[in-house]
């Protein structure tokens, strides 16, 4: 049984908070080097979590310092049409402030993550 | 003018007590430890032992009143560098990334730990242990950082990852990895090391190692950042 688009998405919107540095969860594999045993929870570029894989874009520059991490996926819906998510977090108070409000450029980190993903599917960066 | 003194009264009392429970809780309901570890990779080389280490500072602890996280949290925050070991020729390096919350798998058995997850409740207690420990310990080969080569220094198209059971395939015969050796140790957070060999290093830990990847790029190299080599 196909999961609905919306329960799917969802399931993105929460998964952001699994994986990456200070993921909430750990699988015990891949580098060890930051932020608890499993640096990455449950993975990151080229996991895959139903019918969405993670792609590999780079975190804007002072996204960990600003308690800031996106990532972004391919997703098949249920109607198999292809498309790109980004899911994110961001902790509440000042962080999420300073996340939302500016990056290394001025921008959000958000703005930054989109287009930073943008920059890198065109071959750009 | 009465009723309204009373209700800043009133309103300074109400503060001063959630500024007093808040406080009783960051102190009761969490727990913070900071030590330095030490980790020092030996390899075997047709010219002999040659060996490198690195300290780097660990601040380890658990939240457990976290707003929207009815567990809390535990965290392991890590600034320092990874161990340089270079033998041969400019060219022909070895670099082994960082562990944050490696020594209390390492010391386990010392600390009381084995088995148990991280965020037990004795946590007070062994970190404390854990910090004050003074023994060296050969790291299991499943807790082995990343190892890493680059052909040419100047240049991160060329990094490398190396096999620590074959390292003869990424440096030559007679090469060969003896030992990764983890202590908690009273010496300095180590600096400077890879800077000085990585001229490219930028200053986030998040820029990709690669100049240029691909979103569908999910190989070793693309995949590594910045990150695995300094913690400023």
């Amino acid at each position: 049984m196909a999961i609905s688009n919306d329960l799917f998405l969802a399931i993105l919107a929460m998964d952001a908070y699994n994986r990456g540095y200070d993921a909430g969860i750990a699988d015990g594999e891949g580098p060890t080097d930051a932020n608890g045993n499993d640096a990455d929870g449950l993975g990151e570029a080229g996991k895959q979590i139903g019918t969405a894989t993670v792609l590999n874009v780079p975190l804007p520059e002072g996204s960990e310092a600003a308690g800031f991490y996106a990532i972004a996926y391919e997703w098949t819906d249920a109607e198999n049409n292809t498309q790109t998510v980004i899911s994110y977090r961001a902790p509440v108070g000042p962080s999420a402030l300073r996340a939302a409000c500016r990056g290394k450029y001025g921008d959000s980190l958000l703005d930054s993550f989109s287009g930073q993903l943008r920059a890198v599917a065109s071959g750009a960066n | 003018m009465i009723g309204k003194a009373i209700k800043t009264v009133l309103l300074a009392a109400l503060a001063l007590l959630a500024l007093g429970i808040g406080w009783y809780f960051y102190v009761n309901l969490s727990v913070r430890e900071s030590y330095r570890q030490k980790m020092a990779v030996e390899v075997e080389t047709p010219a002999g032992l040659r060996s490198a280490s690195s300290v780097v500072g660990v601040v380890q602890g658990d939240q457990k009143l976290v707003l929207g996280q009815p567990g809390g949290r535990g965290y392991a925050d890590l600034s320092g560098e990874a161990v340089v070991l270079e033998w041969r020729r400019v060219d022909t390096c070895l670099r082994c990334s960082m562990g944050a919350m490696l020594a209390q798998q390492v010391f386990a058995p010392e600390i009381g730990l084995n088995g148990l997850p991280i965020t037990h409740p004795d946590m007070e207690v062994w970190l404390k242990w854990l910090a004050k420990l003074r023994i060296r310990r050969e790291m299991p080969k499943k807790l082995y950082p990343l190892l890493v080569t680059f052909a040419d220094i100047d240049d991160p198209k060329t990094v490398r990852r190396v096999d620590p059971d074959d390292l003869a395939a990424s440096f030559g015969p007679g090469v060969a990895l003896k030992s990764i050796s983890i202590e908690i140790t009273g010496e300095k957070v180590t600096t400077g090391k890879v800077e000085q060999v990585l001229g490219w290093l930028g200053e986030y830990p998040e820029t990709p190692v690669l100049p240029k990847i691909d979103p569908k790029d999910f190989s070793f190299e693309a995949k590594l950042r910045q990150g695995s080599f300094i913690r400023r």
